[in-house]
């Protein structure tokens, strides 16, 4: 099973959003990383079949999906960044509409809202409407709609957003266990999501991929880059102009800790730190704006 | 092929005495013919599982009783502003009552738009373009649904109006079902034609240039050419009649 994107661009009057990108995606957790604008939930959607790619295809196990049609659909989860809903939707009726929309048998479509409620915990709120939601119930709707055809290419886009820590390890581990033979592809800023459970991540910047591999290949990418040290709190602005720093954590003793981004170490007491992929992504997108790459 | 699938194919295999075949050329020749008759079973019978039916009860739940509804207001608000109206001697001509009807006509298929345009404002026009149907379908799905609405109020209408005025119900259909038909075999044709996001702006586009038609030529006709029941009229109602079946079922075969 295979997901292939072949020479994919998506041209507007005034910009590129996707620039002659080609990956393909095997079974597995693949996270697609990328600052705001960097082109992933047009790609996302290009996958999903909504929208036309100004050039290039998408095939799936070599056959185009224009050509497969509802076929492709069939075996296909989407779960945008904004899902819509009717505001009279309670969590049962927009389940069951979208399993009806995905051409499931009634009574298999049941069985499945019923599991796939209890895997998300929303079982006691069935009955209420989505709108009188918190953001973070309403993101396990949008999960479990997604989930509800028991697909074989599972498309998310910042699926975790609006959602508490425990709910982000109940959803990787759901994630994790469903992504078995499957093709799950995650698009998200929460680095630390992807970090856990994807098996490839792809970057994308100004439209085009621009890193396609392992999370330990990547943050390579970084090593001997990272260091940390304390610092007084006294000198934390001085530093914070002179180096780019990762994070702080204000101590107890008067001192600051910093884990900063540097190729040489920049005070005499910082030591090397084991690189993660928040650290080689701030590094392929500074926050200043500079371009790296 | 789905995953389901290749399992159950996978373990044929293995059970399959392979002792018989001996070389990799003779297991494709067997192999490939097998998996093609699987695949085209296990879509057939995924096919009849779906039918357009299926659909349309799905969307008669979830979105017909709304547009019912709807139109059932509009038929009881309207037959009520028009059993006033036609006490009133300054509306009460037929010139004036035959171009509201007319208008009136083009109108009520226009009523689809507020829905159509749920779908994009409350962002479920990307949920149901990801459904198994495709896009078009789940709108002809909706499309359908509220034609049935408009027939009995624009029935309604014409009941009305054949009960309160001296205009015959030949006159009186004529009148309208030329206007209605036309509307709707237009928008069954934007449709089949024009991509599903840009289908608001046409809807709306022609139901304004169809009542600019109607308006320009009441202003330069003197007759009263809509309300003969010619053979022309019958032809052409029978046409409209039968280019909406064809359309619909070109659109229904297409995306099922």
């Amino acid at each position: 099973m295979k997901l292939e994107v072949e020479n994919i661009t998506k041209k507007y009057k005034d910009k590129t959003a996707v620039d002659n990108v080609s990956i393909t995606f095997t079974p597995g957790v693949w996270g697609l990383l990328g600052a705001n604008g960097a082109g992933k939930t047009t790609l996302m959607r290009m996958i999903a079949g909504i929208m036309e790619p100004t050039e290039g295809k998408i095939l799936y196990d070599g056959v185009p999906i224009e050509t497969l049609q509802g076929e492709y659909r069939r075996i296909f989860g989407y779960l945008p960044q904004e899902f819509g809903f009717y505001p009279e939707f309670n969590v049962q009726d927009y389940l069951e509409y979208m399993a009806a929309l995905k051409g499931m048998p009634k009574r298999e479509a049941k069985r499945k809202i019923d599991e796939l409620l209890e895997q998300v915990s929303l079982s006691e709120v069935r009955k209420k409407k989505i709108v009188k939601l918190s953001g973070g119930m309403k993101r396990r709707v949008g999960i479990a709609q997604a989930l509800l055809n028991d697909p074989e290419v599972l498309i998310l886009d910042e699926p975790t957003s609006g959602l508490d820590p425990g709910e982000r390890v109940r959803f990787r581990n759901l994630l994790s266990e469903f992504a078995k033979d499957r093709i799950v592809v995650i698009s998200t800023h929460i680095v630390s999501d992807v970090e856990y459970i994807a098996n490839q991540n792809a970057i994308m910047k100004d439209g085009k991929i621009i890193e396609n591999d392992t999370t330990e290949q990547l943050v390579r990418l970084v090593d001997g880059k990272i260091w940390e040290c304390k610092i007084p709190s006294s000198d934390l602005v001085k530093w914070e102009r002179a180096l780019k720093l990762i994070n702080l954590r204000n101590e107890a003793d008067g001192t600051t800790s910093i884990r900063y981004l540097s190729d040489q170490a920049e005070t005499p007491d910082s030591v090397s730190a084991v690189p993660r992929l928040e650290d080689l992504y701030l590094w392929l997108f500074p926050q200043e704006g500079e371009v790296r790459l | 092929m789905s995953r389901k699938m290749k399992e159950k194919l996978s373990r044929a295999f293995e059970t399959y005495d392979v002792c018989k075949l001996n070389n990799v050329e003779h297991m494709q020749a067997v192999e490939e013919p097998v998996i093609q008759l699987a695949k085209a079973q296990f879509q057939k019978s995924y096919r009849n599982k779906n039918k357009f039916r299926d659909l349309l009860l799905c969307q008669l739940k979830f979105c017909g009783i709304k547009m019912w509804t709807f139109e059932l207001l509009i038929a009881i608000i309207t037959s009520l502003i028009l059993r006033n109206l036609l006490a009133d001697p300054y509306f009460m001509t037929t010139r004036k009552l035959v171009f509201f009807v007319v208008c009136f006509a083009i109108a009520v298929p226009m009523m689809l738009l507020p829905f159509l345009y749920r779908s994009i404002r409350y962002q479920m026009f990307e949920m149901e373009s990801v459904s198994v149907f495709s896009i078009k379908t789940v709108l002809f799905s909706k499309f359908l649904l509220f034609f049935g609405g408009e027939v009995l109020l624009v029935a309604s209408v014409l009941l009305v109006l054949w009960n309160t005025t001296s205009i015959t119900f030949a006159e009186l259909a004529g009148c309208i079902l030329i206007p209605f038909l036309l509307a709707n075999d237009g928008y069954l044709l934007l449709l089949k034609k024009i991509k599903s996001e840009k289908l608001c702006q046409s809807f709306l586009g022609f139901g304004i240039v169809l009542i600019a038609i109607i308006v320009i030529s009441f202003r330069l006709t003197e007759q009263m050419l809509w309300m003969r029941m010619t053979p022309a009229t019958v032809v052409s109602i029978l046409g409209l009649v039968l280019y909406g079946v064809y359309q619909s079922m070109t659109l229904f075969k297409k995306y099922e």
